[in-house]
């Protein structure tokens, strides 16, 4: 595989994770900012919308960059290991923003005729807990990766090196 | 040929199964959030709490005949159960008190909270919150007929209420809690 077919997967996977970690997240909160139900504006206060909009997009461009290099680096090199890595500890800091931005429990206000007369409040606490418990699964996944890398290195390098004439291998 | 080392096939299980879990997570959430909107469609009126007027005996002369009944009816259009449904209603009177010179008081006289469990998807509950004297009702914090202020203006006697609806979701992933403060339900003109 080349360089090019690398840089191309690693630009296609970074668009992916640029649309996954911040296009989609921004559309969706600025969608739920001001909301309608039964005649009654539900309204996220903009304090709270700025705060989960700027973490958001803050942990969601450094995934997008190291995206970036982990699907442009060769399969199973160092490099592609240790991309893998960073990008999955930034995924449990991008999820974990969730919580400590206050998206994981959100607060809109109930207002009719101007005047606030109540509150939603939306707990999705739980859910996150259960993705971090799956990140921290992938982080072990992807610590035994970074071990097999440097332990089998030769054995990799020479699968990823050999000549071939005709289809055949040359030893 | 090519021979797959076995450290890779023992990475590809626990791979596959990190997938069918992560996947499994993401199916959850997705038909999480679209029962969620499908029972807060403004048009299906799935969530009605209160389900009609609130029916009130505010006489504070006769503490014992003091009731509320607050019907409410709940439909689970989604597809998890409705879980730990809990309701609870406030009420507070405001008036002016002549051991105070006057002063508009304000005074919490109903507390009342309720757990009704869960309802299955496709089903519904209709029920309501029954307080009376002796349940619900704060009697020690009523007001004396004798001290409150029959001339304060535009009322003598204002009932506000308290109402939050809260409900868990998504086999307890999403928790929802609705809170309607300072809700007028009556008033008692000079």
């Amino acid at each position: 595989m080349g360089r090019f077919y690398n840089t191309t997967k690693g630009v296609i996977f970074m668009s992916i994770y640029i649309v996954t970690t911040m296009v989609i997240p921004y559309f969706t909160f600025t969608f739920i900012k001001n909301m309608e139900l039964l005649g009654v504006a539900i309204v996220l206060e903009q304090a709270n919308y700025e705060r989960i909009i700027y973490w958001v997009s803050t942990f969601g461009l450094l995934i997008s960059s190291c995206a970036f290099f982990n699907y442009s680096s060769p399969k199973q090199s160092i490099r592609k290991g240790t991309f893998a890595l960073i990008q999955l500890i930034l995924n449990c800091l991008y999820i974990w923003s969730y919580k400590f931005s206050g998206a994981t429990e959100v607060r809109f206000e109930i207002v009719l005729e101007l005047v606030s007369i109540g509150a939603i409040t939306v707990n999705v606490q739980n859910m996150v807990m259960l993705y971090m418990g799956t990140y921290f699964l992938t982080i072990l996944l992807k610590g035994y990766d970074f071990l097999d890398f440097i332990i089998n290195r030769k054995a990799i390098r020479e699968k990823r090196y050999k000549t071939t004439i005709g289809g055949k291998e040359v030893s | 040929m090519n021979i797959i080392r076995p450290s890779r096939i023992f990475r590809t299980i626990v791979r596959v199964f990190l997938l069918v879990f992560t996947l499994s997570l993401s199916a959850v959430g997705f038909l999480g959030g679209f029962s969620a909107v499908t029972i807060l469609d403004p048009d299906s009126y799935n969530i009605n709490v209160p389900d009609g007027p609130i029916v009130a005996n505010l006489n504070i002369s006769d503490p014992n005949s003091l009731a509320i009944i607050l019907p409410f009816n709940i439909t689970n259009a989604g597809v998890y159960d409705l879980t730990n449904i809990e309701i609870s209603l406030q009420v507070s009177v405001t008036y002016g008190n002549q051991l105070l010179g006057n002063a508009s008081t304000t005074v919490k006289i109903f507390d009342l909270f309720h757990n009704f469990g869960t309802i299955a998807h496709g089903t519904f509950l209709k029920s309501s919150i029954n307080g009376t004297a002796t349940e619900g009702f704060i009697l020690a914090n009523i007001p004396s007929p004798s001290n409150i202020d029959l001339t304060r203006t535009p009322y003598i006697l204002e009932f506000y209420g308290n109402l939050t609806f809260s409900a868990s979701y998504s086999l307890n992933l999403y928790t929802f809690t609705t809170t309607i403060l300072n809700y007028s339900i009556y008033k008692l003109s000079p």
